[in-house]
């Protein structure tokens, strides 16, 4: 179902698409929590998130003027551009690791989650470890299927793939965090329960 | 379908995603807006790269194609201090076993009484040659890297992992148990075999045929059970076990872990439990364990204890008491007591790191700030390269040199 957005979403949108700095801030202000979450979802809590959340949003500043929809699908749209720059970014990362420039990732000790258990924040931390050793291609489709909880429809439309392919990299990865996870029960449980896209 | 309802480590991930976004992210909210509003639009990696990238271009391109040809540097090995150069050929007092480090990280306990050699060590990795005896690795995984363990006319393949192998040099019989990740084992009649976490693989080199014997067999050609037929020419499973249902076995191999339990009660947990060697034992454990029967799997880990005390299954065993106090049963208390025992009674086995790393953050998340500051000098002291020594210190365990 597709809802009409109101007028005044409308009229925020074509500011936006005209670079108007007001327009800009509000698009900030809405989206920024969301961008964050996609970004550390695709590649965990690490320093570089900041700098990857304003590439985003410079990445979507200049490219909105030849977004086509309209202002409900604004976020289905932005999500699309997060992906594509999480996974330049990681693709990057691959590349200095080779020419020995990469740095090593936040510690799980640097982390903070003061609240949270230390078991289940260790396998939180133990989870973002195991997906960023997947291809990048199918550790972004882990992240927005299992940790952003979205539909595979959707996972194809903001990884600009095929259904099948989704299906096939959801199902590769599925493999391999339960292979991988063999010896840590709460992770090989959550891998066990992941749905297999059979 | 989404993970489970209850599923713990979804909410977890949740959990920390929202306070990393609260703690770090929210603070500098406000200054990324600015930033994004007074400036020119240009990515973040690359705004300063262009001011200043384009006049230094070509001197990045000589150095980076300088450092991406150039070889990394290769690994050092060291046992128990002394390092060990390629070729050196170690053999281990009958009583004790001994440590072999890598630079990266990678450790080799090699058992009594064995007889090893270092065959080649470069920056990928290392080629370890087993001549006899026993050893446990736990390798480091990297993006990178190249591990073998040779024994007879067999190697054993590895990237990331923690496996134990026996090589029986007068019999030509390999052993190898994989405890976790992923290795190959090749050679005669085996293509590349690929074990998986918790599997065992038996195999004795074929004897070559006298050269007078008549006329040979064709190789696939099934021969007739002869008693003291001498070395199989194939891998066989470890020998049954004189209990007439071991399709839970079969059924745990396949990672089939419920049906496997629903089996191994069919013929019945105790006696299983009273009769099964040590590998089989952790094997039943984990069909308990992972289909869903925490007191059978503790109950079967304490048996296994008292039978095999002093083996390494029994240490493993204790590590194992302590994940499952700490993730199914949240006793803090017990789940340290367990990782300490399994860390002291191996201290440098290929758990050792992990279980002391485990039980300084379980005093320390209980409030024992005492126990947790000894146990942090314990670690520096012990693993002063170890991947938990930032937080060691943190609690007390000694200043960074």
């Amino acid at each position: 179902m597709h809802l009409v957005p109101p007028p005044e979403a409308s009229a925020s949108l074509e500011r936006l698409k005209r670079g108007e700095p007001a327009a800009r801030g509000a698009f900030f202000d809405q989206h920024v929590q969301l961008v964050e979450r996609l970004v550390i979802h695709g590649m965990g809590p690490r320093p570089e998130v900041r700098d990857v959340v304003h590439d985003v949003f410079v990445a979507a500043y200049g490219s909105v003027r030849s977004f086509r929809g309209d202002a409900a699908q604004l976020g289905g749209w932005l999500r699309g551009v997060a992906v594509r720059v999480v996974r330049k970014h990681l693709r990057r990362e691959r590349v200095r690791k080779l020419v020995g420039l990469w740095t090593e990732p936040a510690q799980e000790d640097e982390l903070p989650s003061p609240e949270a258990s230390p078991e289940l924040r260790a396998a939180a931390w133990r989870l973002h470890r195991l997906t960023a050793q997947l291809p990048v291609d199918d550790r972004l489709a882990v992240s927005l299927r299992y940790l952003e909880g979205l539909e595979l429809t959707e996972v194809a439309e903001a990884t600009q793939s095929s259904l099948a392919t989704v299906k096939r990299r959801l199902r590769r990865a599925r493999a391999r965090l339960l292979e991988w996870s063999s010896h840590d029960v709460l992770l090989c449980s959550w891998a066990e329960g992941l749905a297999d896209e059979a | 379908m989404k993970p489970r309802h209850d599923d713990p480590v979804t909410p977890a991930v949740e959990r920390l995603t929202r306070d990393y976004q609260d703690t770090v992210l929210a603070p500098g909210r406000a200054a990324l807006r600015r930033e994004l509003l007074s400036h020119a639009s240009a990515p973040s990696t690359a705004r300063w790269r262009w001011a200043v990238g384009l006049a230094l271009a070509g001197c990045v391109a000589a150095v980076v194609s300088v450092v991406a040809t150039r070889p990394p540097p290769p690994l050092t090995a060291n046992l128990e201090g002394v390092t060990t150069p390629v070729g050196e050929r170690i053999a281990t007092p009958a009583d004790r076993s001994m440590q072999l480090r890598f630079s990266e990280g990678t450790s080799i306990e090699l058992g009594a009484a064995s007889s090893v050699a270092l065959e080649r060590l470069d920056a990928d990795g290392a080629s370890v040659r087993l001549s006899n005896g026993q050893l446990e690795a736990h390798v480091v995984h990297r993006e990178k890297t190249r591990w073998e363990v040779r024994a007879g006319p067999y190697v054993v393949h590895v990237t990331g992992t923690v496996f134990r192998v026996r090589w029986d040099d007068t019999r030509r019989s390999l052993w190898v148990r994989l405890v976790q990740g992923h290795v190959v084992v090749d050679g005669p009649n085996l293509d590349g075999r690929a074990l998986g976490a918790g599997e065992v693989l038996e195999v004795t080199e074929p004897v070559a045929a006298p050269v007078d014997s008549g006329a040979a067999l064709p190789i696939d050609e099934p021969q007739a059970p002869v008693a003291d037929a001498g070395p199989s020419p194939r891998p066989v499973l470890p020998a049954r076990h004189a209990i007439d249902d071991t399709s839970w076995e079969k059924a745990a191999r396949q990672r089939q872990w419920s049906h496997a339990l629903a089996l191994a009660r069919q013929g019945g947990t105790t006696r299983l439990t009273e009769k099964l060697d040590a590998e089989r034992l952790l094997l039943f454990t984990d069909a308990a364990r992972f289909g869903g029967d925490t007191d059978l799997a503790v109950s079967v880990l304490e048996a296994l204890r008292r039978r095999f005390g002093g083996h390494a299954e029994a240490t493993e065993a204790a590590y194992v008491l302590g994940r499952i106090a700490v993730d199914q049963r949240h006793d803090l208390v017990r789940a340290s007591a367990w990782f300490l025992t399994a860390y002291r009674e191996a201290p440098s086995g290929p758990l050792a790191e992990e279980s002391l790393a485990r039980a300084m953050e379980l005093e320390a998340s209980r409030g024992a700030t005492g126990p947790a500051a000894s146990l942090a000098a314990e670690y520096t002291a012990h693993f002063p390269l170890g991947p938990h020594v930032a937080r060691a210190r943190a609690l007390g365990g000694g200043a960074p040199k």
